[in-house]
């Protein structure tokens, strides 16, 4: 039984897989590699997921959800036709439908696979992540970090003897620095940093203000439509900015067409705190692995953003390196999963290679300050230490006379334990002694498998408490998961074999409602067109008729406004389309 | 124990290729997956040995779970001071005794140094009797400490008000702290000088001497009893620390240290408390002060129905007597608090124990005060507007309870 790798991104997802001596990426219906990682809830109540979802975005936006990746592990609820959904459910949505694809690509059951997350996900969100897998109906017992994953599937390319990467993973909602040490095929992750919130959403976000403000619109008068329309114009002219140096915006808002013009050199301009806010990562990570810049041999951009030139510019200046980009920016994360589900099921071309991988961020415990009323953290185990890892630390009672000790066990960088994450509180009595303080040796472990066990020693007594707090599900209990396992089978994932249809009048809807007069009236046309082939029932037909309205949608998105009826009609026309 | 090299099974070298080769075939044989707690080992050893070769500092050992070991149960018993400790200084002390000579004019450089503890003496007349007492048990002992029998003295009722008191527990030790001035050849001096009594030529400084060796004598007993006293109260008070062959401020560091502690963590509990009852008192002087300025008040009732007007007025006493309800319970709380938890008074001791007791007192004789001053001022305020008494009376009485309430409140702005 194969173990899929799966990339889980904030835009688009993918999956890869071990096959003949490499990772292959998993197409879905559509013969693509990515997925958007998109969800939509159908009148039916069908699951839909992907480009047709990318699609109702614009249509139906109340019954859409993008990008919630962002709001991973957090207790955050999304309603979609009238239904609850946190964004784990979402994610397992996709979860299932990549699982979907592998099941059909690879003609077999996929029970197990292993999820990339940025490395700068704390434990809450990985979690998150565990549990979207389970309620997918998968197994993940390994979760990795996406820098690590595509220094792995590099190496597995160059396969360098002795080198150091610096890997800037720069994708649609984070971004990733990590420094990796490698030789005699032993992988090492040194250090790595991030930002969970700068992705290349953001520039779509600037584009997008940018538009509203130039064109005196109010962002609260847009409706939903309006607003997706100029978000999805935006990402246009953010892909557009890689081959051309300037872009034109248009979007129809309020029955009016507006438009934005603007130059690259406008657009870096109105980016610059975001072109800011990557250096700091960059610099944390080569500060902690202790490499200087020159013991770096290579920079290496992954990520979708990597198609932008101008974050790649941006990294060239400050790394004063050329970064090596490959071909398929998108794919490295996932084909480094899959290179590393190779190596779980312990595949003899991938056998000898080790990767260690570490703990992103310190764990502590939270201690009585003697200065401030506030509790202060006590690192336990460092940022940047490899797993598995295994620290101690003493602690003791504040005062004589004592009978009870709460630790906080916390997660975090900062010098007080409220502006960190608290993952749990461990309480117990202690021996009360009247003039004498208690001493507890306190334990963390921390697996590959990013579960973290706390126990604690109370020293005069030799008792053990031991508490295991974090890679389990702790927000939920089997019993509950199982509950929701079947709540969410319920809905059934839209047939495949419909997929591509769907997709279809989907963009003729999306084509209705962007636009006015002519050509809406056109798009009209063709919906009930297609209906009607549809109700035929006629394979043959449908399948004909799919392949040319394909290159009709195609001529709507190339050819200018003006001039899209006249070659659409044309090309019906030659095409015996028109009835 | 083995340290990084042995760990890696490799020469002590500085050659980072050669630590990297060794540790790739070990964690391959101990993969992560398979055996963690051995690729922990030797993952540890990699990381030291590489920054041995970047810094070459010396090599570590092998980390050991020595913390555990020392505070394991048996340790800790085995670290309490027993209560009757041999006494190697007191037996030094006989030595020099049995081996003197003439070096008579040695004491009198010691002289100044009896001087000036003298003087500090002089404020603290209880001591001399204390020492005089002290030193005659020695010598009837035989000049053998026995413990016992010193701190029955110490722990006569005359005495015991002195010494429970910290601070002048701390000027004991100040003196004592002369003790290692005093060197063995001044004390060979003083007995000489105090049995070549019957020589005529130097009688003034030979009685001195004897006086000043007595009190030496009895403050290093005070400063055993002591030292031993504390010891019995704290467990990890270890012998060694006790100092009994160095006589230096270093060895009253425990004490002072333990008495730092105490006081911080009966003030830390005291601060809490008296954070949430000024809190309260805050909102009090906030309630007082809105009956400031007549003219404005007034101004705010324009337009008001009679009813609002009054009811207000009852809503504002009302809070006065919620807040003044709100300082007693937070009072009865902390009683209540004490007596559930272990912790007893007397963590809360000497000078932060009375601060704590002119705190609640001043809290209680204010509270009522606001109370009294809020209803007045809202009796004379609706007479204010009924016409009965005038604007500038009304001002007169308010900034005579607000000159009232200041000067009771002296805890507090002084405090500030």
């Amino acid at each position: 039984m194969a173990i899929i790798g799966i990339d889980l991104g904030t835009t688009n997802s993918l999956a890869a897989v071990w096959k003949e001596d490499k990772s292959v990426l998993i197409p879905n219906v559509f013969g693509e590699y990515l997925t958007p990682s998109v969800v939509h809830i159908d009148q039916n109540g069908e699951i839909i997921v992907g480009k047709i979802a990318k699609e109702k975005l614009i249509t139906e936006p109340e019954n859409t959800m993008a990008s919630f990746k962002r709001d991973m592990g957090t207790d955050k609820v999304y309603t979609l036709r009238n239904r609850e959904f946190t964004p784990t459910d979402l994610s397992s949505f996709v979860l299932r439908k990549l699982k979907e694809d592998a099941e059909q690509y690879l003609q077999e059951e996929i029970e197990e696979a292993i999820i990339s997350v940025p490395a700068y996900f704390n434990d809450n969100q990985r979690s998150a992540t565990k549990l979207a897998g389970r309620l997918a109906g998968l197994k993940v017992e390994r979760i990795i970090n996406e820098p690590s994953a595509a220094a792995l599937y590099t190496q597995m390319q160059n396969k360098q003897e002795e080198c150091r990467y610096l890997v800037v993973d720069f994708g649609g909602g984070t971004l990733d620095i990590s420094v990796v040490d490698i030789f005699d095929d032993v992988i090492e992750i040194v250090a790595v940093a991030g930002d969970n919130h700068l992705g290349g959403d953001d520039f779509d976000t600037l584009l997008m203000e940018t538009f509203i403000e130039k064109n005196r619109l109010e962002i609260k008068k847009l409706t939903k439509q309006e607003r997706q329309s100029i978000r999805k114009e935006a990402e246009r002219a953010k892909i557009a900015f890689s081959k051309e140096k300037e872009v034109q915006m248009n979007a129809f808002i309020g029955g009016m067409e507006r438009t934005l013009s603007i130059t690259e050199k406008e657009f870096i301009n109105l980016g610059k705190d975001l072109f800011i806010r990557m250096q700091e990562p960059i610099d944390k990570a080569l500060q902690d692995s202790q490499f200087s810049l020159e013991e770096i041999d290579e920079v290496i951009m992954v990520g979708g953003s990597s198609h932008m030139p101008s974050v790649v510019n941006y990294v060239h200046y400050i790394l004063k390196k050329e970064p090596k980009i490959s071909a398929n920016p998108d794919e490295v994360v996932a084909l480094g999963v899959g290179t590393y589900a190779g190596i779980k099921e312990r595949f003899e071309a991938v056998k000898d290679i080790l990767i260690t991988d570490i703990c992103p961020f310190t764990l502590g415990v939270g201690i009585v300050d003697e200065y401030s009323d506030e509790l202060k953290m006590s690192p336990v185990i460092e940022r940047n230490s490899t797993l598995p890892v295994s620290r101690e630390q003493m602690f003791n009672t504040i005062m004589p006379g004592q009978t009870r000790v709460k630790i906080f066990i916390c997660q975090g960088e900062h010098r007080y334990v409220k502006d960190n994450t608290v993952l749990g509180i461990m309480e117990f009595n202690v021996p009360c002694s009247k003039d004498s303080i208690q001493y507890i040796l306190v334990r963390f472990t921390y697996d590959i498998n990013g579960i973290l066990v706390v126990d604690a020693k109370i020293c005069s007594t030799g008792e053990i408490i031991n508490k295991c707090i974090v890679g389990k599900n702790t927000t939920m209990n089997e019993e509950e998961i199982t509950a929701r396992v079947k709540e969410l089978e319920e809905l059934k994932l839209h047939p495949r074999k419909r997929d591509k249809n769907r997709l279809i009048l989907a963009k003729i809807e999306r084509i209705f409602e962007e636009n006015v007069g002519e050509i809406r009236k056109f798009a009209d046309y063709l919906i009930d067109y297609y209906n009607a082939v549809l109700d035929t029932q006629d394979a043959k037909r449908i399948a004909w008729v799919n392949h040319r309205m394909e290159y009709i949608l195609e001529l709507f998105e190339t050819e200018p406004a003006n001039r899209v009826i006249f070659e659409v009609r044309k090309y019906m026309h030659d095409e015996g389309m028109v009835e | 124990m083995k340290n990084c090299f042995q760990v890696l099974g490799i020469q002590e070298t500085t050659d980072q290729r050669a630590i990297k080769k060794a540790y790739a075939v070990l964690a391959r044989k101990y993969h992560p997956e398979e055996d963690p707690e051995e690729f922990k080992r030797i993952h540890q050893a990699y990381e030291e040995a590489l920054e041995y070769a970047k810094s070459g500092k010396s090599i570590p050992y092998e980390q050991t779970v020595f913390q555990q070991e020392m505070f394991e149960p048996e340790n800790v018993e085995e670290k309490r001071i027993e209560h009757e400790p041999e006494q190697p200084a007191a037996k030094q002390f006989e030595e020099v005794y049995e081996s003197w000579e003439d070096i008579e004019e040695e004491t009198l450089q010691y002289e100044k140094v009896y001087e000036t503890w003298e003087n500090k003496e002089k404020k603290m007349p209880w001591k001399q009797e204390l020492y005089d007492e002290l030193f005659r048990e020695y010598e009837a002992k035989g000049y053998q400490i026995d413990l016992g029998a010193l701190i029955k003295i110490l722990k006569q009722k005359k005495y015991k008000e002195p010494l429970q008191d910290l601070e002048n527990q701390a000027l004991i030790l100040d003196a004592v702290a002369l003790w290692p001035k005093i060197t063995k050849e001044h004390l060979i001096g003083l007995r000489n000088a105090m049995n070549t009594e019957n020589t005529t030529k130097k009688t003034k400084p030979q009685k001195r001497s004897r006086r000043v060796l007595v009190r030496i004598f009895a403050i290093y007993l005070i400063y055993v009893v002591i030292k031993t006293l504390f010891a019995q109260s704290s467990q990890n008070y270890n012998r060694e620390e006790m100092g009994w062959t160095q006589y230096s401020y270093k060895d009253l560091y425990p004490l002072t240290k333990a008495r730092e502690m105490e006081e911080y963590n009966s003030k830390y509990a005291f601060k809490v408390y008296e954070q949430r009852i000024d809190k309260l008192l805050e909102e009090m002087e906030e309630q007082f002060s809105s009956y400031k300025n007549g003219e404005k008040l007034l101004k705010e009732c324009e337009g008001k129905k009679e009813k609002t007007i009054v009811k207000e007025g009852k809503d504002r006493i009302n809070k006065v007597n919620k807040i003044a309800n709100k300082i007693q319970e937070k009072f009865k709380e902390e009683v209540s608090n004490k007596s559930k938890t272990s912790q007893s008074d007397d963590t809360i001791s000497g000078p932060v124990k009375i601060q704590k007791e002119i705190y609640v007192q001043a809290v209680n004789k204010i509270t009522p005060l606001y109370v009294t001053a809020c209803t007045n001022l809202e009796r004379s305020f609706s007479e204010l507007r009924k016409g009965k008494i005038s604007m500038a009376e009304y001002d007169d009485e308010y900034s005579g309870y607000e000159t009232e309430l200041k000067r009771q409140n002296l805890y507090r702005s002084s405090k500030e």
